[in-house]
């Protein structure tokens, strides 16, 4: 059940008012039901990956604190079964067909065949959300382990952190530490919080449906026949307002429905395009998996101790596996690769421009500020053609259309318009945020933030786009 | 005096908030109505909805996605030597020029017959219909734009005007047809290839791409692969609500000229004669309403279509609203076929079904007609070596369809509503006569005979109605089409027929396409 769907308003309706008034017990059990149904509502035959993943880990979690387990069984073995099963179930279903594929190519390459064995491999489908919940699950057994957070006995308290709705498909991925008080201790109905909550979804509403929706069909209709330099400059630059507006823009309908239940999810997006250097766009961008990442793979594998050399290691690593997580496609570990290779060079330059004086004009520093935003949006643009090619040989496609076509000869100004038309009032609007606030309106008086949300719901009918995208990283 | 004191600021708190949301509304219906405009590329400044030139960037190839397109491409790819890859190769789309003004005027002036007061009309035609009100429900504009035949025939009925952009967006060549103009004399090393039809070969304004011009970019991409010494173009003569006798005018005195090398036809549904086919078995008083009968809207439904539909063709928020809840009002209604009268199906005398005799046709007048057409056609074309090539005719019809009738209504409303009392059984029976009859013809002439139609998939996602495919249909019919023609020209290469140098050098079209205007009372009483 996609956000955007009208099953999703009468889901959410009847869930708030079935939810309201309820007790803390009864809420969290209305809250697995309408969680179960909405992930139900795609494929019922994932639930049970769901439920058994969850299961799996809250096991493992009682297990490690119960001086009741068997005697050879430690705590580590606990956890290995917990990543192990996890792990395995994401392995199983998002990358059995890569490495599959993978596999048959190079044997095709030293000119072999198996077309059998692929008939009957090639077909396994992807749980929607698999990524964001498998993670989120093991990162309680982690916690566990590591002493930081205690086991839940609550099976039903335990099942909604795993699967409560607003966040199971596409994040933000939160920790137990975070969101485990958060259900298990009473909630409070505010209309201010109910209302900023209702302001923030439909935000973020706006942003997937009038901007990112929109800004696909560019996107779409140009990198699929991609003819002139200047036309896939602009493609590029609207797939990265695109792919920023549909994840933050879910982002935002997961935060605010879960406000207007009662619940704080972690900010998930801070204006990623002001970033001035890539460790800030990472600390900016999806910043749930990458301190997901940092937490448990970056700093295990070193982190910043040890030398140059092994902190590269480590980061490049992190940052290929991140490049896996969001795709099991050569060009998805690319690109994790590219802007690994980014954070590294960065790492150097960092060093380098220790060596120089700091700059002492506030033109030149403020100067200094917008050429590193730019510069550092281009270097992220690069890494989106990456993202956005459907194989290599289309990127192959779109770099050499970058090198041996006109860049600004046949620029269509109907392209160019409705871009602009899209892009610069988010830019603007973003500019404000970024100087003020992200949720601007709620320092505006009660008349004005109404008549903010009424336009707000008017240009999400009138202003999306005859069929509506799926969010992107509902495929991750 | 508290309590009253109370509820005034409480009032005065609503009546703030109400002012607010009156102001909003204010502000973001205009500021939507442009955003609107932009989006879908219509000229900002016009009271009227006109479509903005350049608007190939939004290529509706890319809109028309069916479900499982992989998979039905795997499906339709069946010639050998063809990589399924080939069929996301697609040429870009002939740019569309700004709207010609005077076109703009006239359609503000007839806004109800933007189409028809916008056509060349052929003079002999009108002088024929002129008093009869079917045509422009007999409130003619007054003046019109008109052709005349040196012999005065009234075929063909009308031209599209040539090189311009009409209202609607379909930009048409300096001889009124889609797609850029070939040379009138074929470039050495040229095999043209020329599209006969009616509007299911020129395709809607919205078609970006039409079937023909696909075909001929396939067989480049084949031509280079192969390293044949030759190169394909084409035209595309197809025109709205033609019939037989109007392609065979058009074919004869407009595209041979040009000497194409393959004429293929395509087309003609609407000369399908249901009725000498199918025969109902009770009194058919009027349409048995059904529980999707199109007309029935709901009272919501009747009162925004009532409130949106005069505004239309001026904004482009009444007319997404229309589209979007037309759609939204249909949401997850899936149709089956509703209760017919009950009919049967009926044969000429004497034909075996699956082996019919193109030579006794019984009642099928209209078909009749096709094939004597196509027969002059096909003598006309051997003065130039051209090959009349024959198409089978898709209609999508058949037992069990359902549809989904948020998307698939202009179907629904065309079998259930146009096609009443016909059984969809019967239609598609009725159908598959005809393109056995067109395959047994064909066999009988030596005429290529392209299977078109059983390989197009029964998925009502690649069709506007019945028989007009969308976008993503196009392209799919323009795939088997050049499937299906590619052995014909592979044989023809080996047998050194093709290419073929132009017969006839030309300095002009013998036609001046240029159209009159008159006053139409005078056109149409004199001759």
């Amino acid at each position: 059940m996609a956000f955007t769907s009208f099953e999703f308003f009468i889901l959410l309706f009847i869930t708030l008012v079935a939810y309201v008034r309820a007790p803390l017990r009864i809420q969290n059990i209305i809250l697995l039901i309408a969680s179960y149904v909405f992930y139900g509502w795609w494929d019922w035959r994932f639930l049970s990956l769901v439920i058994f993943s969850s299961l799996v880990d809250f096991a493992c979690g009682l297990a490690m604190t119960s001086e009741r387990r068997w005697p050879k069984l430690t705590r580590r073995h606990i956890l290995m079964i917990s990543l192990i099963v996890n792990l395995g179930v994401l392995g199983f279903f998002k990358y059995f067909n890569f490495f599959i594929q993978s596999f048959f190519d190079t044997i095709q390459f030293f000119g072999l065949e198996f077309s059998l064995f692929e008939t009957r491999f090639l077909k396994i489908i992807l749980p929607v959300g698999i990524s964001f919940y498998t993670f989120q699950s093991m990162s309680y057994t982690i916690d566990i382990y590591r002493g930081e957070h205690k086991p839940t006995r609550n099976l039903i308290d335990f099942l909604l952190y795993v699967s409560f709705f607003p966040q199971l498909v596409a994040g933000p991925i939160e920790r137990a530490s975070a969101l485990m008080p958060q259900v298990t201790e009473a909630r409070t109905m505010r209309w201010d919080r109910f209302r900023s909550g209702f302001e923030l979804m439909l935000w973020g509403f706006f942003k997937k449906v009038v901007i990112a929706d929109n800004l696909s069909r560019i996107v779409e209709s140009v990198y699929n026949n991609p003819q002139d330099a200047g036309m896939v400059w602009i493609a590029t630059y609207a797939f990265a307002f695109q792919i920023y507006c549909d994840f933050s823009g879910y982002t935002d309908i997961a935060r605010g429905v879960a406000r207007m239940l009662g619940f704080e999810l972690r900010l998930n997006f801070n204006l990623p395009y002001w970033a001035r250097n890539p460790s800030e766009f990472w600390q900016r961008w999806h910043m749930s998996l990458s301190t997901w990442l940092r937490d448990y793979l970056y700093i295990p594998l070193g982190g910043n101790r040890g030398t140059y050399w092994q902190q590269s290691r480590s980061l490049a690593i992190t940052m290929l596996l991140s490049g896996l997580w969001h795709g099991a496609s050569w060009h998805f570990v690319i690109w994790g690769g590219y802007h690994g290779l980014l954070l590294v060079g960065f790492r150097s330059w960092k060093k380098i421009k220790k060596a120089y004086q700091p700059l002492k004009n506030i033109y030149l520093k403020r100067f200094s500020t917008v050429f590193s935003i730019f510069i550092m949006f281009h270097l992220t643009c690069l890494g989106w053609i990456l993202f956005r090619v459907e194989s290599m040989a289309h990127f192959q496609q779109i770099i050499s259309v970058f090198i041996n076509t006109p860049l600004l000869d046949n620029l269509s100004f109907g392209l160019l318009l409705t871009f602009s038309v899209l892009v610069f009032p988010l830019v603007l609007i973003q500019a404000y945020q970024e100087l003020n606030i992200l949720e601007f309106w709620t320092r505006w008086s009660s008349p004005k933030r109404l008549a903010f949300s009424v336009a707000l719901i008017f240009m999400s009918l009138t202003l999306g786009p005859p069929e509506q995208a799926a969010f992107i990283y509902f495929q991750f | 005096m508290k309590r009253m004191h109370a509820l005034f600021s409480q009032t005065a708190t609503v009546r703030r908030h109400l002012l607010a949301v009156v102001i909003a509304l204010m502000v973001v219906i205009p500021l939507s109505e442009l955003v609107r405009r932009v989006l879908d590329g219509f000229v900002l400044w016009e009271s009227f909805l006109v479509v903005v030139p350049d608007r190939q960037w939004a290529t509706p190839l890319s809109e028309a996605k069916t479900r499982n397109q992989d998979d039905m491409v795997e499906k339709i790819t069946f010639a050998k030597g063809v990589s399924k890859k080939l069929f996301s190769d697609i040429p870009e789309p002939w740019p569309t020029l700004a709207v010609d003004p005077q076109l703009m005027v006239r359609s503000r002036r007839y806004p109800n017959h933007i189409f028809w007061s916008n056509a060349v009309i052929n003079r002999a035609y009108l002088k024929q219909i002129y008093s009869k009100k079917s045509f422009f429900g007999g409130a003619y504009p007054e003046n019109l734009f008109y052709f005349s035949t040196p012999d005065h025939k009234i075929i063909p009925k009308y031209r599209l005007y040539p090189g311009v952009t009409l209202p609607d967006g379909m930009r048409l060549n300096r001889y009124g047809w889609r797609e850029p103009p070939p040379p009138l004399n074929k470039p050495p090393k040229t095999v043209r290839l020329a599209a006969l039809g009616d509007s299911t070969s020129s395709h809607q304004a919205g078609i970006k791409i039409t079937y023909i011009r696909l075909v001929a970019h396939w067989l480049n991409r084949i031509a280079k692969q192969r390293h044949w010494d030759l190169s394909f173009d084409y035209i595309n003569s197809g025109r709205q609500t033609l019939r037989s006798d109007d392609v065979r005018a058009i074919a004869i005195t407009e595209v041979a000229p040009f000497e194409p090398d393959y004429l293929i036809f395509y087309g003609l549904g609407n000369q399908i004669d249901f009725k000498s086919t199918i025969r109902p078995l009770e009194n058919v008083q009027k349409k048995t309403k059904d529980a999707f009968d199109t007309d029935q809207d709901s009272f919501f439904t009747h009162t925004l279509t009532s409130i949106f539909k005069p505004l239309e063709s001026r904004s482009a928020l009444a007319r997404w609203l229309l589209l979007r809840w037309g759609s939204a009002a249909w949401r997850g209604k899936m149709a089956y076929e509703p209760k017919k009268p009950s009919q049967e199906f009926v044969l000429p005398f004497g034909m075996d079904e699956n082996n019919p005799d193109p030579y006794a046709l019984g009642m099928l007048e209209k078909l009749r007609r096709t094939l004597q057409d196509l027969e002059k056609i096909k003598e006309n074309s051997q003065i130039f070596s051209g090959r009349l090539v024959l198409s089978s005719f898709k209609l999508l019809a058949h037992v069990g369809m359902v549809l989904d009738l948020s998307r698939h209504r202009g179907i629904y409303t065309y079998l259930n509503k146009f096609y009443y009392p016909f059984s969809y059984k019967n239609i598609n029976r009725t159908v598959k006569l005809h393109n056995r009859i067109y395959a047994r013809w064909a066999e009988m002439h030596k005429v290529p005979f392209l299977d078109v139609a059983t390989k197009i998939p029964d998925d009502p996602d690649l069709f506007i109605d019945v028989m007009h495919n969308n976008q993503m249909g196009v392209r799919v019919r323009a795939w088997i089409t050049f499937q299906e023609i590619l052995p014909i020209i592979e044989q023809d290469i080996a047998q050194g027929r093709i290419p073929q140098p132009d017969r006839f050098f030309l300095k002009e079209h013998p036609i001046d396409f240029k159209p009159k205007y008159g006053k139409t009372k005078e056109i149409a009483e004199t001759l």
